[in-house]
């Protein structure tokens, strides 16, 4: 009340520059912030009182962030942006802002810190490091495509990785739109079509005679992933599950599960947005990753667990595994007999079998094949994108 | 009522929804930037709610658009009453009456058009903006969400027979998305987003003795607390406050006053709707579960 129009001006300029700077900072961080929500964000601060952190926090988080995973990301750096002495107290004393519920949440938040404390000296240091820091880094990305498309992934180093995410990310939503569902014109359909029908009966000068009619293209295809992430796979299960992850984000009614020697479902471990979050989950929470392998129990585990509720004959079965089985053979056969005879198709993508002499010599292989549809390569993305000519073929039927 | 966010919070109170400051502050905000709220959350946090219990308090109507797969623009926009203006056509005919110019403007009129809910949200000319619920916006195509950024950015829909129906006042508008697939980046950024987490123990404590009022307070404490704990371990499908609420509801009925272990089996079918989460629980975990949810209610009962 005391102060004057001046001195209230003045903070709100400086206020000004400090969202601001919050804003470069979670854009730098991944936090999808454009122009259109700083302004909001901005506008928005003066409708609450800015005075009151916690509603201070809440305008700006409405606005800057957008999905639930960004959400950690906005308050590690708020609280590091706008520390204050009481840390926290008046958020926890309306009982509102309770510990993220995520399980997940807090191992990483160190290091987040320890991140963003990191841009923030960069974000505030001298403008011409800043400048050349942006340029070095768009060289070091720069790299030609078509030598990681052929590329086998065992040979992929850690400065392709990201290359290669950005890849999956573009190929997975083409796979997507193959799948979705249209009406289309049916002479048997149960729906009417009326913009069809006046524009057929036009001829007969308005008198109803044909009826179009229209029904449901089917081509919602469920998927279901069983990848193998025995120690035989490991140069190959760090590549595919991020294709893995790229898949689900873009289709709906994708269940995802790892096995080598216990079955776990990990759909609810990659429904998150950023992929090292999810490859943390999935390490936390998959007990026998680089184990031994044996398909035939966990193929049983599927068939009679989650598979009872998955599997219709509109279930696409895809089974990433290099064939490498200590268990049963015999079990392994019967089980995938059954799990071929209640799914639509089964896809057997086998890494192994993109070089030119792989036979598929191993027990565990020899059995499976009977039971499969498609036998596939999965060596690196070129024959990823093989998977997407048969998915192709199987949505247009 | 939006003159401040603790007005809003005691109104929402009245409907018996009990908001945080989260919540609130993103209504309020909502209300002054003109904006649409994004709700994302687990299943049965009380998304949909928040959409009913702003028209409530409102006193407006609530038009609500639940998108599901193959949702086209026909069902939530418009379409034309072909029968009916196949009928009047026939009448024409029959009475002999020139089709071509009067009926012909006649029947591409108001009067014959079915409003689907946005169009409805559009032209509703009721003294309080209404509220538009579109409820589980993931479900429905990609194709969908442009269509809908499209009308959400500037409340209006052209007809072509007709003219551009603008939105007289903007309706409030609610979106909800369970994430079975990310939203569209576009449209995302159009809204205020909203993440509603399932409630701390207090705040579920006070939602189950709003919303069941004649529920004996510690069996109360006793389901919110074992709720809690339930909550920390890893299920096929989490139960939310939906859940916890029908609980309450079903223990009443069943003239329960606390939680004993053959209690919480007999009426397991409130929680989960899975069975193998019910067998987990069965297995190992629930005494553990009443242990931890008694020592709760235990120590709330010492704090007040």
């Amino acid at each position: 009340m005391a102060q004057t129009t001046d001195s209230r001006n003045l903070i709100k300029h400086e206020l000004l520059w400090q969202v601001l700077a919050f804003c470069r900072v979670l854009k730098r961080m991944g936090v999808n912030v454009s122009m259109n929500r700083v302004i909001d964000a901005v506008r928005s601060l003066a409708y609450v009182d800015v005075c009151r952190r916690d509603d201070f926090y809440h305008a700006l988080r409405a606005n800057l962030v957008s999905c639930h995973e960004e959400i950690r990301v906005f308050d590690t750096a708020f609280d590091l942006f706008w520390r204050m002495p009481e840390e926290h107290g008046e958020v926890t004393d309306e009982g509102d802002e309770a510990p993220p519920v995520d399980p997940f949440a807090n191992p990483g938040t160190e290091s987040l810190r320890k991140q963003i404390m990191e841009i923030f000296v960069e974000e505030f240091a001298d403008e011409d490091d800043q400048e050349k820091e942006s340029e070095e880094e768009e060289v070091a990305s720069y790299s030609p495509q078509e030598a990681l498309v052929t590329k086998d992934f065992a040979a992929f180093d850690d400065s392709e990785i990201r290359e290669l995410r950005e890849l999956l990310a573009r190929l997975a939503p083409k796979m997507a739109t193959r799948l979705s569902r249209r009406t289309k014109p049916h002479v048997n359909g149960h729906d009417l079509e009326p913009r069809r029908t006046l524009r057929a009966n036009i001829k007969y000068g308005g008198k109803i005679i044909e009826l179009p009619r229209r029904r449901r293209k089917i081509t919602k295809t469920k998927i279901v992933l069983l990848c193998d992430v025995s120690g035989s796979m490991d140069c190959y299960s760090k590549f595919l599950i991020q294709f893995i992850y790229a898949l689900q984000a873009q289709l709906k009614g994708v269940e995802t599960f790892v096995f080598s020697t216990r079955l776990t479902r990990i759909t609810n471990l990659l429904r998150t947005r950023d992929i090292y979050e999810a490859l943390n989950r999935i390490s936390q929470n998959v007990v026998d990753w680089s184990g031994g392998t044996t398909i035939g129990p966990c193929i049983r585990e599927f068939n009679e667990g989650p598979g009872r509720s998955l599997l219709s004959s509109r279930t696409i079965v895809i089974i990433i595994s290099d064939g490498w089985d200590r268990g049963d053979s015999d079990l392994l056969g019967n089980e995938m007999r059954r799990l071929n005879s209640r799914s639509y198709k089964v896809i057997w993508l086998n890494p192994l079998a993109g070089s030119a002499n792989y036979q598929p010599i191993c027990t565990g292989m020899k059995v499976a094949l009977p039971y499969v549809d498609y036998f596939l390569p999965a060596h690196n993305l070129n024959a990823l994108l093989g998977l997407n000519r048969v998915l192709k073929t199987l949505a247009k039927k | 009522m939006f003159r401040s966010i603790t007005k809003i919070q005691q109104a929402m109170a009245k409907q018996k929804y009990i908001a945080d400051r989260a919540m609130t502050t993103t209504i309020f905000l909502a209300n002054a930037l003109k904006k649409p709220i994004l709700l994302e959350g687990e299943a049965g946090v009380g998304k949909t709610e928040v959409a009913k219990v702003l028209a409530q308090m409102l006193h407006t109507k609530l038009i609500r658009l639940q998108c599901y797969e193959g949702l086209d623009a026909n069902h939530a926009l418009y379409e034309w009453n072909y029968p009916k203006q196949i009928l009047r056509i026939q009448l024409a005919q029959a009475a002999q009456q020139n089709v071509r110019d009067e009926v012909g403007r006649e029947i591409f009129s108001e009067e014959y058009l079915i409003k689907r809910p946005l169009l409805e949200a559009i032209t509703s000319d009721s003294p309080v903006a209404p509220v538009l619920l579109i409820d589980e916006i993931d479900r429905a195509d990609e194709e969908f969400e442009a269509f809908l950024l499209e009308v959400l950015s500037d409340f209006q829909i052209s007809i072509p027979e007709i003219g551009t129906l603008k939105a007289s006042q903007t309706p409030f508008v609610v979106l909800t998305s369970n994430r079975t697939r990310e939203i569209n980046d576009a449209l995302k950024r159009r809204c205020l987003y909203l993440w509603i987490s399932y409630p701390a123990f207090e705040r579920e404590y006070e939602i189950v003795t709003t919303k069941v009022p004649r529920i004996n307070k510690s069996l109360a404490a006793q389901i919110c607390a074992f709720m809690q704990e339930v909550r920390k371990i890893d299920f096929y499908k989490k139960p939310g406050i939906a859940e916890t609420l029908d609980w309450a509801s079903a223990l009443l009925v069943l003239n329960k006053d606390a939680l004993d272990k053959q209690t919480v089996e007999e009426t397991l079918g409130c929680i989960f709707k899975y069975n193998e989460d019910m067998e987990k629980v069965r297995n190992k975990q629930l005494e553990a579960l009443l242990s931890s949810a008694h020592s709760r209610e235990l120590y709330m009962a010492l704090n007040s």
